[in-house]
């Protein structure tokens, strides 16, 4: 009897799956942020002149910025000189050429996190991007790609083999002083994804990085940049968890996206870092800057998020649809449980003739959970027959909860059809009854109803994350009806 | 302290002293309240988020003098009014011109028993205090807010007894025939328990010069009371007009509210209703319609503070030239106002490359038994519907003034006062040609 109670008393306790550290011995600066650091990161990196010269530009633009306080997030203020600005695993200086090289600790980290590294990898069919902190580790599928012609690395190995590319793109969608968040990440950035797509190339498979803060008190820098060149389709997904900690992390990343003449980019999230525990201690803070350009004629953008973790969320996923007949998407369900708080939205700005979007937003707030959408829409004077429909309902469980909704549509050309709905509603108690009465639990009626609202979203998903996505709503949601 | 500042200061010192009730303490610190309010915030500018797609610049520039009319200045005659007044027939009338009550233009005899309709300068120190019950909300609203209640001299004062009824509309008409001039007007309603009262503020202007009528709205609304408001702008080609209005509300009222901004240089309101106890309801419509260079802006915000009140907002804008217009609605929901029922909607029509409208339909909502929604649109004439007429033998122009005047006039069928409904009806068909 005592040890059916101690069980069920373990199974309760048991808040986050996926926290647990791994104890690596790490190569990390000390604390603060300065130009100093700035160097160091980028000589650690042996990166080239130019970079170096940009990190600069991007820290002293930093410098005149102040952390922005528009968004309805409350968080103490953040001490910029009591983060760990760089910190890579020891083993990596050797250079692992091969998964076996690879230090068996950081591979059993991924195997509890089921990443299909090794041959699971190959069954998967997912080429692996793994950032373990700050640094690669290893990349798998590399030959495969290479032979399309096809560049998925890190982002460092992009910086020393393709510096010509990088030194094109990178800060083109989102410049060094874009926002405050955006030009820290510019100056310190550690690493992250690179991908270019040749011209008239289809990517044979799905690109899939993890990110996994690790180490204690070292915000992660994320850098992303994909390219896809003339013809040519990507899909690229990310996805996260984080081991459970007590003070506060900030994460502070930057994606930046190039669609040339009818390329395709389709890039999926599904973000479950640490929200704290209930009482709201602890928690990722996520402030990410996420950006695609439609350069091209008739390309294409398309994002899908799927929100559960964080303990503060501030990301708007924006399209700028610079090419004719360009087409941008914003998929979203953002889930605040307990006390975390999301505020999210997208952008989609209309230059070219003929563009269109498409914004679905979902929001689920349960606990004391707070939510925002937050959206533009602007259709600029030489946008003729632009189009964008937005949708956004949010769906409120319990009476503490909040949500909000804030979309701005900038209209300036006559010829543009925007359409923007919202609602705001709970479930429905003849919904939870009918379920019910069928036979179905509480919980299992909720997750059902829940899953219902959000199908739109999920249906964009690849079809792995769209099983993993759901899931991930029915744990994120216990405790929280009743 | 900037110029504009500067000016509207050494205009409240010297006027200081010409302003009603000057020997009351209370009025004496509510202008100084009102003023400190002003000079503390300024004239916003576009980094403001309420004023981000506004800009004042062209008004500061402005020096106004905020002296009401002299009482020896031409008046015009109720007969060359008549034609341009939203109700020509209107039984009771209030009539302003360039800031000063005209009692020969007015008709306010023989109101029905329990309401009361005063100039505010025929008020007694005495009776004026009764002012600042439905006023003290909306002096803070805005900085013009403050500025008006610096300066404010002239308007009306409608109080209704309990269970009184004012079914005859009565008709609130401010002309401007000169420019020059900031005028701060104010409306105040008071309506005790059961009342009921039908009204139309009509702003009218006959210049082609610059002026400048800052207007504040009070309304508060006891258990019951019901008031149909209708304000409508027809204000002058360089005129600025800004208003702010709030309302409160307490059990079972029912505030109908309908604004539309025909014309004018800059329009700028923002409204406000607070629905405080279970059973108020608000209706909160409007139709703005900008033509050439104008401008109108319309922020609305709808409190729900208690449970079981409902609200509906609905606004239409029809653009042409290279006129801009501006919605920002808020609908606020209060954590414990549970069965909250709340629609608003916006739509617009562009008929010109030129024009621009920035919209944002903001929900903000904390409690979670509720059925919130909204909806924006953009869009032009559909072909389609042009077509047919065409196709019928109608000329383009005579198609599009149809689809447009149907557009707009969607908006009046929710006018619940008959006569109201009629007298807007008759006035916008005669206005749907842009």
């Amino acid at each position: 009897m005592s040890d059916s109670a101690s069980t069920l008393e373990a199974i309760i306790s048991q808040e986050y799956q996926h926290g647990f550290e791994t104890s690596v011995e790490a190569d990390t600066l000390p604390r603060g942020l300065s130009e100093e650091t700035v160097r160091m990161i980028s000589a650690k990196k042996n990166e080239p002149e130019f970079l170096l010269e940009w990190r600069l530009a991007a820290f002293r633009r930093w410098l005149d910025m102040k952390p922005p306080e528009w968004a309805s997030v409350h968080h103490p203020p953040i001490d910029y000189q009591d983060i760990i600005y760089y910190s890579a695993p020891k083993s990596q200086k050797d250079g692992p050429k091969s998964l076996e090289e690879v230090d068996p600790e950081l591979l059993k980290t991924y195997e509890k996190l089921g990443i299909p590294l090794h041959e699971r990898a190959i069954l998967a069919g997912v080429a692996v991007d793994a950032v373990f902190d700050s640094v690669s580790v290893a990349t798998t599928f590399k030959d495969k790609l290479a032979e399309k012609g096809i560049i998925f690395c890190s982002f460092s190995e992009a910086v020393q083999e393709h510096p010509e590319l990088v030194r094109q793109y990178l800060g083109s969608v989102v410049p060094v002083q874009d926002n405050f968040y955006a030009a820290l990440n510019s100056a310190v950035f550690s690493d992250g994804s690179f991908v270019y797509i040749p011209p008239g190339v289809r990517c044979p498979m799905e690109l899939s990085t993890y990110f996994r803060i690790n180490a204690k008190n070292t915000g992660q820098f994320e850098r992303t940049l994909i390219i896809a060149d003339r013809d040519s389709y990507v899909s690229y997904l990310e996805g996260c968890t984080a081991p459970m900690r007590d003070e506060n992390q900030l994460h502070a990343a930057v994606v930046e996206l190039v669609a040339l003449e009818n390329a395709q980019i389709k890039y999926s999230t599904v973000q479950n870092w640490y929200p704290g525990d209930k009482e709201g201690r602890g928690g990722i803070y996520n402030f990410v800057t996420k950006r695609g350009d439609c350069r091209g004629a008739h390309s294409k953008i398309s994002w899908t998020q799927v929100e559960t973790g964080s303990a503060i969320t501030w990301k708007y996923p924006s399209v700028i649809l610079r090419g004719d007949h360009s087409v941008g998407e914003f998929y979203s369900v953002a889930l605040t449980n307990h006390r975390q708080q999301a505020d999210t939205g997208t952008k989609m700005i209309h230059m070219g003739k003929n563009t269109r979007s498409t914004i679905i937003s979902k929001g689920i707030s349960a606990g004391y959970g707070h939510q925002a959408y937050r959206g533009l829409v602007r259709i600029a004077r030489a946008a003729q027959n632009a189009r964008n429909y937005t949708q956004c309902d949010s769906l409120l469980l319990g009476d503490r909860c909040a949500a909000h909704t804030f979309p701005y549509i900038e209209v300036k050309n006559a010829s543009a059809k925007v359409e923007h709905e919202a609602s705001t509603s709970r479930i429905g108690e003849d919904q939870l009854f009918f379920c019910r009465q069928r036979g179905l639990t509480m919980e299992d009626a909720v997750s059902m109803i829940v899953n219902g609202f959000c199908k739109e979203v999920f249906k964009e998903l690849p079809m792995e994350f769209a099983v993993e996505a759901q899931k991930l709503l029915g744990v994120s949601l216990e405790g929280s009806v009743g | 302290m900037s110029t504009a500042i500067a000016h509207y200061q050494s205009e409240f010192e010297r006027l200081g002293s010409l302003l009603p009730w000057q020997d009351s303490p209370q009025w004496q610190e509510w202008r100084r309240s009102g003023w400190a309010h002003f000079a503390s915030l300024g004239f916003p500018t576009t980094r403001h988020e309420e004023w981000k797609y506004t800009s004042l610049a062209a008004l500061e520039k402005l020096a106004l003098s905020c002296a009401p009319a002299a009482p020896e200045a031409p008046q015009p005659t109720w007969d060359s009014l008549k034609a341009r007044a939203v109700l020509p027939q209107a039984r009771y009338r209030a009539v302003f011109v360039d800031g000063r009550f005209s009692p020969q233009l007015s008709q306010l005899d023989g109101l029905p028993a329990g309401i009361a309709v005063r100039p505010l300068s025929a008020l007694s120190v005495r009776d004026s205090l009764g002012l600042q019950v439905p006023l003290q909300a909306v002096r803070a609203r805005t900085p013009f807010a403050g500025l008006n209640a610096a300066f404010m001299a002239e308007g009306a004062w409608i109080t209704a007894a309990a269970e009184a009824s004012l079914d005859d509309p009565l008709l609130i008409l401010y002309v401007t025939t000169r420019g020059g001039q900031a005028q701060h007007v104010v409306n105040a309603y008071h309506l005790a328990a059961g009342s009921r009262v039908a009204v139309a503020e009509q702003y009218l202007g006959l210049t082609d010069e610059a002026y400048f009528v800052n207007q504040v709205a009070g309304v508060r609304l006891e258990t019951g009371a019901q008031l149909s408001h209708v304000k409508l702008q027809q204000e002058g080609g360089r005129a600025y007009h800004i208003g702010a209005l709030q309302a409160s509300q307490q059990g079972g009222s029912r505030f109908e509210s309908h604004s539309f901004a025909l014309s004018g240089a800059f329009g700028r309101n923002d409204m406000e209703t607070a629905l405080l106890e279970p059973g108020a309801s608000v209706v909160m419509n409007g139709l703005y319609r900008v033509a050439s260079r104008e401008f109108q802006d319309f922020h609305t915000c709808i409190r729900h503070e208690s449970p079981d009140c409902t609200s509906d907002e609905y606004f239409k804008g029809v653009l042409d030239g290279s006129g801009r217009a501006v919605f920002n609605g808020k609908i606020v929901v209060a954590q414990d106002a549970q069965h909250t029922a709340s629609r608003q909607s916006n739509h617009n029509l562009l008929l010109s490359d030129q024009a621009e409208v920035d919209t944002k339909p903001q929900l903000e909502i904390f409690a979670d038994d509720v059925k919130c929604s909204h909806g924006a649109t953009v869009g032009q004439l559909d072909e389609a519907q042009l077509f047919y007429l065409r196709s019928r033998g109608l000329d383009p122009d005579h198609a599009r003034t149809l689809l447009i005047e149907a557009f707009a006039l969607d908006l009046l069928s929710s006018i619940g006062h008959a006569e109201l409904r009629a007298a807007m009806d008759h006035l916008m068909r005669g206005h749907a040609h842009v």
